[in-house]
């Protein structure tokens, strides 16, 4: 057992370490991502200017997006590591040399995702910084619980993100499937308005995104009113939790099923 | 090892049973996938392509191998079996007792692989960072693992380097890289694809030199795949030519040309008068066959059971008290390996 949580840490370690080390020697596309993840909140500064007061989004309207900004900055981030950090490894050619190392083929791509993760997290909190420069009013009393609910989130988006992988192994491409996920998740999640103001019949649908779990439970942790779409911190984590253990499961599994495929078909190397 | 054989039965050592490489009876058929999948995966299999027929060989410790052959003729597909990135149809092939599709995690530590393309490597880290990267993931860390990889890197000549980005080496030295790679975790089994293609032939000499050491330093199996036909000469190694996806010739390589070889004798005379009675009395007698012929010098292969006192033997008084030089000279490899593909199986 003791060996085992060793290796798992040395794994993670060297995946983080290659990643950071690699970011790190590219300082001119890390500081513009950065900056990429930053203007949101001053557009949305402007915005709340000019929408004023609303009690759909719990009164100011600054506080409301920048949570909506921070949240899915960070879920999207994790999102969208997994296939774009899978493909770059793949074009690079160097799947194969990572898959003949002993390591476990079924845990590879939180492995490989890591440093996208601990980014997005770190981006979401500078953002909820900033949005409290700018003006927004939180209650920090709940940060404790938005960080949960933060990690919950990463680990349901992360089974979505491994799903989406394991396709990606197969057809070698699957940024579109992410991209269409994530534009839909930016709708149905809430980021910029009150799921209150989607049509009753359209509403359920939120529910299949972790966005809007983690986006709505952050709000009322964080804000003494939440708006008019109003989901407690337990029942969010309840959601994340069902999504994570259904989503994981088939996610890991097809993940590894596909790299079985991909080896028997000979396809391992192709990109 | 001694001796050698066309299309061998299974010639499977006992060391190597137990501590090296055992590959028995191996098929491996690319089959096409359904048509659903196929559009969708874009797989390039339209039929059923097969790439290995049965093959059986053993590498045991200590020993290098080199697999020969043309273009698709298995090698890639014989070595991705080996380290688990691909299956076999049927058959078995194992690893120091261990099965490549059943315990695949298990010959991950055991190996150590190099690919024939450099991309495999992370070209903006530096030498140790690829190096640290690959430890780690081998279990290794520390300062066990910082010392290992300067001893490494100084094994592949490459030690002042450490610091440096990939990208700024040149191919010759990602190839070095790429074998401390390779080396770092200590492995049992070495399986080298075309580890010189891109190094020039200096290079590619000290590679092999340093490769030949550590197959005896460390006792460990080496299989290595190369188009390059002065270095499968200089590694004096087991010799396994494929073709087709089966196995043409297994053993070594004295043992090849004893049984293919034909040696080239090369003769010179005083006169064009001894070279013309010579080369009369040459082909009547069929010692020799001719494929070269000036006024002075003639030069052809021995006929098949000839040898260099035959040819003398037959030649008119004249020739003889003409004849300035005789000698013969080893069939190059490109000939001798040209002439057991043209053979007929038997």
């Amino acid at each position: 057992m003791r060996q085992g949580m060793r290796r798992i840490r040395q794994t993670s370690v060297a995946f983080l370490r290659a990643a950071i080390v690699e970011d790190m020697s590219y300082p001119m596309s890390l500081v513009l991502s950065q900056l990429g993840v930053v203007v949101p909140i001053f557009i949305s500064f402007f915005i709340a200017d000019l929408v004023g007061e609303s009690a759909e989004v719990g009164g100011d309207y600054l506080t409301f997006a920048t949570v909506g900004l921070a949240m899915s900055s960070a879920l999207q981030s994790t999102l969208q590591g997994f296939g774009n950090r899978l493909q770059q490894i793949q074009d690079r050619g160097l799947f194969e040399s990572i898959l003949v190392e002993p390591i476990s083929w079924t845990w590879m791509p939180l492995g490989i995702n890591q440093w996208n993760m601990i980014r997005g997290f770190v981006n979401a909190i500078l953002l909820l910084g900033l949005g409290s420069v700018l003006g927004a009013k939180f209650d920090w009393s709940g940060l404790g619980a938005s960080l949960l609910l933060m990690l919950a989130g990463t680990a349901a988006v992360s089974a979505i993100g491994i799903l989406a992988s394991s396709l990606m192994v197969l057809a070698k491409r699957s940024q579109p499937v992410v991209v269409l996920y994530g534009l839909a998740a930016s709708i149905f999640g809430g980021a910029l308005f009150s799921l209150s103001q989607l049509p009753d019949w359209l509403r359920p649908v939120s529910y299949l995104f972790p966005h809007t779990y983690v986006l709505n439970g952050v709000r009322s942790a964080l804000m003494e009113d939440p708006g008019s779409f109003v989901m407690t911190v337990p029942q969010a984590l309840a959601g994340l939790g069902i999504t994570t253990l259904v989503i994981g499961g088939v996610g890991l599994w097809s993940f590894r099923r596909s790299l079985e495929i991909a080896r028997e078909l000979g396809l391992l190397s192709g990109y | 090892m001694t001796s050698g054989e066309l299309m061998t039965e299974p010639r499977v050592s006992t060391a190597a049973q137990t501590r090296g490489v055992v590959v028995r009876d191996v098929t491996k058929v690319y089959r096409p996938s359904n048509k659903l999948l196929s559009f969708l995966l874009r797989s390039p299999i339209k039929e059923e392509v097969h790439a290995l027929n049965g093959i059986s060989f053993s590498v045991p410790p200590g020993e290098i191998c080199a697999v020969v052959g043309p273009n698709g003729a298995g090698k890639s597909t014989t070595f991705r079996i080996l380290i688990g990135l691909t299956t076999a149809t049927t058959g078995s092939a194992q690893i120091m007792g261990l099965d490549c599709e059943t315990e695949s995690l298990e010959i991950r530590r055991l190996i150590g692989w190099m690919p024939s393309e450099d991309r495999s490597l992370i070209m903006r880290l530096s030498c140790a960072d690829n190096l640290i990267f690959h430890g780690q993931l081998q279990g290794l860390s520390g300062a066990g693992l910082r010392k290992r990889i300067q001893e490494t890197l100084d094994l592949v000549g490459i030690g002042h380097r450490a610091k440096d980005s990939v990208f700024s080496l040149s191919s010759g030295m990602r190839a070095r890289l790429q074998l401390a790679r390779s080396l770092l975790h200590r492995p049992k089994v070495l399986i080298l694809d075309e580890p010189t293609a891109t190094v020039d032939p200096i290079a590619s000499y000290e590679l092999i030199e340093t490769l030949k050491h550590v197959a005896t330093d460390e006792d460990i199996s080496i299989l290595i795949s190369s188009h390059r036909l002065d270095e499968i000469e200089a590694l004096h190694s087991h010799i396994i030519l494929l073709e087709g996806g089966a196995i043409k010739y297994d053993g070594d390589l004295d043992a090849l040309r004893e049984v293919h070889t034909r040696p080239r004798v090369q003769l010179e005379f005083r006169t064009p008068e001894a070279t013309s009675a010579a080369s009369n009395a040459l082909a009547t007698r069929g010692v020799l066959e001719i494929d070269a012929e000036t006024e002075l010098e003639l030069g052809g292969l021995l006929a098949q059971d000839i040898e260099l006192g035959d040819v003398v033997a037959v030649l008119p008084a004249e020739a003889t008290r003409s004849l300035v030089t005789i000698r013969e000279e080893a069939m190059p490899l490109r000939d001798l390996l040209a002439a057991v593909y043209q053979k007929d199986q038997p």
